[in-house]
């Protein structure tokens, strides 16, 4: 009994401890800000969704038409006939002779299930077989690429911002002309100089030249790093040129603060005053990181067209060619979902290295 | 509407020394506000710069220099003068197709020029409108205008370009709907930065006085906090010229551009280069003019952008 009567207080003990630790994370304002991040996104996937359903079935024409040639009004009956059986046959099959409400349930039970329906050109592969692989050809271009631009061009951004004269106008210039020559032209030039001229780089349809095997060989690694190197290059000189020019506006603007300037007439060394400076001028920086993610991944898949890196980029360019409706939506969707989860951490690390997040009084 | 301005050459001069004008008054209100320590030497570059671009399109009105940018050139023997490298009489040579690099440049510049500048009329406009009520009004108006700007800016913009582009079919986009799809992804950003201004000027005392006096909010924002933005309003212009274009070069780098055979843009001409695979070849005619107008019109921009900005923001001072 006695022991009954412990276990009982226990668990009481132990109810009234959990219902403390979700109120404190309710209430904690990092845990605030993580949610309210979160249910921002949820919201913006939902407007995405429901424009995607909505598109095609605002567009005039419906799938028979805009896949098959129909027939010219002045012939044969029987082929008139023919054609609107088809027609109603095809509207069945995609659900299209339902009510409205009745296709957007529909709808969204596919999302939940991840079917995006099958391609038409590669019929009847699904959209997410064939999207998944080239997502991590994408992946493995843009993750790199968002980390080693954002340290390199912040560094090289608070560095300028310390150096005297002509130095500083030096990177200044160089900076705008890298954030700002469109970034296609310079995967041209890149391609003209490196692939077509020095052959030092390579583009093949595919991602690897054709006369070497899939295998786990030292011959198929370079041989990828062959293919990969440029459109990776490319990228890094845009995304860095912008880090740059930002990290160098910002520090510069730091250097005029106040605990800078005592630190300067102080006698500090130059190094230990940029250690402060960028440690400050950084956190905005991270804002921009959001916006920045979004770009690259616009640039990336336009640049894969360009130097053929089998990502995302090329499966949308053959889709839209192909007007294989199920996979422009399917590579649509992939690359929001991407830009959202990549934009929702962002967020979280903004809100944990802010420290004005978490004591609540910013954000 | 495009097809107004090819006809009537005349208004498209018009139009283009209209946009002259636009860049010129950009400086007369600083010269009027005295600002000494304005740095010359970029901000002039620039403005000469600016101006030359408009006159580009100019050579059109010249029937010999610039011919049919779709219509091949063929020889005295008649042979179609594919892949030629440039001449006297050739500027830029030809393409695949024996079509004059020269001519298409100029009309696709032309073009260009056009999709930015409806686009930028169309941003400012809704940015306007959604900035200045957001801010003027504040409250539960503007906390509700911003989510929805926030919602807008998060949607990462080349996919949704593909989207709305890839539901458009070909025959369908001209140049107008292109610019229309370009400025729905621009335009919260532009309200954004429109809704700071508009705070900052809404808590000056002539304002206030106006508010006092009983003018109507509409009023108000019209006659008092409008015409004190108009430098700033030239400013955004110009950067969102320059970023239409870009944009628009980069869908028709996907293929979503305005189709090729009734109109080319820079973007086209950058789209053929890599369809033909011909930056593989060492024709340098045929890939280096569209991008190297591309580029020095956006340096130009940024030169004016990063001036003005500096006038805006004191604090960016170089020293």
């Amino acid at each position: 009994m006695v022991a009954e009567s412990i276990e009982t207080a226990e668990k009481q003990e132990e109810g009234v401890f959990i219902l403390d630790r979700l109120k404190g994370l309710a209430t904690h304002s990092y845990s605030r800000f993580v949610l309210k991040k979160a249910v921002f996104y949820l919201i913006v996937i939902f407007i995405a969704l429901t424009f995607v359903f909505a598109i095609p079935r605002f567009m005039p024409g419906d799938p028979a038409t805009r896949l098959l040639r129909p027939p010219p009004t002045g012939s044969d009956p029987a082929r008139l006939a023919q054609f609107k059986e088809i027609k109603q046959a095809m509207n069945a099959y995609y659900g299209l002779d339902k009510p409205l409400h009745e296709q957007y349930i529909d709808f969204w039970i596919h999302i939940l299930q991840f079917d995006l329906g099958s391609s038409y050109t590669y019929y009847p592969r699904t959209v997410v077989e064939i999207a998944l692989p080239r997502l991590i050809y994408s992946l493995v271009l843009v993750i790199p690429v968002l980390f080693i631009s954002f340290f390199l061009g912040n560094w090289i951004g608070g560095r300028a911002a310390f150096l005297k004269g002509r130095f500083n106008d030096l990177v200044y210039l160089f900076s705008i002309i890298t954030a700002n020559a469109p970034f296609y032209w310079l995967g041209i030039i890149i391609f003209v100089y490196f692939v077509t001229g020095d052959n030092i780089f390579l583009s093949h349809p595919g991602g690897i030249s054709p006369d070497i095997s899939r295998e786990l060989s030292l011959e198929f690694f370079i041989d990828t790093i062959r293919h990969y190197f440029p459109a990776f290059l490319t990228l890094i000189i845009v995304m860095t040129g912008g880090w740059a020019t930002g990290m160098r506006a910002m520090t510069l603007y730091e250097k005029e603060s106040e605990y800078l300037l005592y630190a300067k007439q102080m006698g500090f060394r130059t190094r230990t005053m940029r250690r402060y400076a960028q440690r400050n001028a950084i956190l905005p920086q991270f804002t921009g990181l959001n916006l920045r993610l979004n770009e690259l991944i616009g640039m990336t898949i336009i640049i894969e067209n360009i130097f053929l890196w089998p990502g995302i980029g090329v499966l949308a360019g053959q889709a839209i060619g192909s007007q294989d409706y199920p996979l422009v939506i399917g590579t649509f969707l992939v690359t929001l979902v991407i830009v959202i989860v990549g934009n929702f951490f962002v967020d979280i690390t903004y809100g944990f290295l802010d420290p004005r997040i978490k004591t609540g009084h910013g954000g | 509407m495009f097809g107004y301005l090819r006809r009537h050459q005349g208004f498209t001069i018009a139009l283009c020394l209209f946009f002259l004008i636009l860049f010129f008054g950009f400086f007369f209100p600083e010269f009027r506000l005295g600002l000494f320590y304005y740095k010359t030497e970029y901000s002039t570059f620039g403005f000469v710069l600016a101006d030359i671009f408009p006159f580009l399109d100019l050579f059109i009105e010249f029937p010999g220099f610039v011919k049919d940018p779709f219509a091949g050139q063929f020889d005295q023997w008649g042979t179609r003068l594919i892949f030629e490298s440039p001449s006297e009489y050739l500027l830029l040579g030809t393409d695949d197709y024996g079509r004059d690099v020269f001519s298409q440049l100029a009309h696709a510049t032309q073009n260009s020029l056009l999709i930015g500048i409806t686009t930028s009329i169309i941003v400012i406009t809704m940015a306007i409108a959604i900035g200045s009520i957001a801010a003027y009004k504040g409250g539960i108006i503007d906390e509700f205008l911003m989510l929805i700007t926030n919602i807008v800016i998060v949607f990462p913009v080349y996919p949704v370009l593909l989207i709305l582009a890839a539901s458009i079919r070909p025959q369908d986009r001209d140049l107008t709907l292109i610019a229309i799809i370009l400025s729905v992804t621009t335009w919260p950003w532009v309200a954004r930065a429109i809704r700071s201004q508009v705070m900052t000027l809404r808590e000056r005392d002539f304002v206030n006085l106006a508010r006092v006096s009983g003018m109507s909010d509409l009023r108000i924002a019209a006659v008092e906090v409008l015409p004190n933005m108009f430098a700033y309003l030239g400013l955004l212009l110009a950067i969102v010229t320059g970023g239409a274009i870009v944009a628009e070069a980069g869908i028709s780098m996907l293929g979503l551009g305005p189709p090729s055979p009734p109109y080319i843009t820079l973007g086209s001409m950058l789209y053929w280069v890599v369809q033909n695979e011909s930056i593989r070849s060492e024709m340098y005619w045929l890939y280096y003019p569209p991008g190297i107008i591309l580029t020095a019109f956006l340096v130009i921009l940024y030169i004016l952008h990063s001036n003005l900005d500096e006038i805006f923001n004191p604090r960016l001072k170089r020293h």
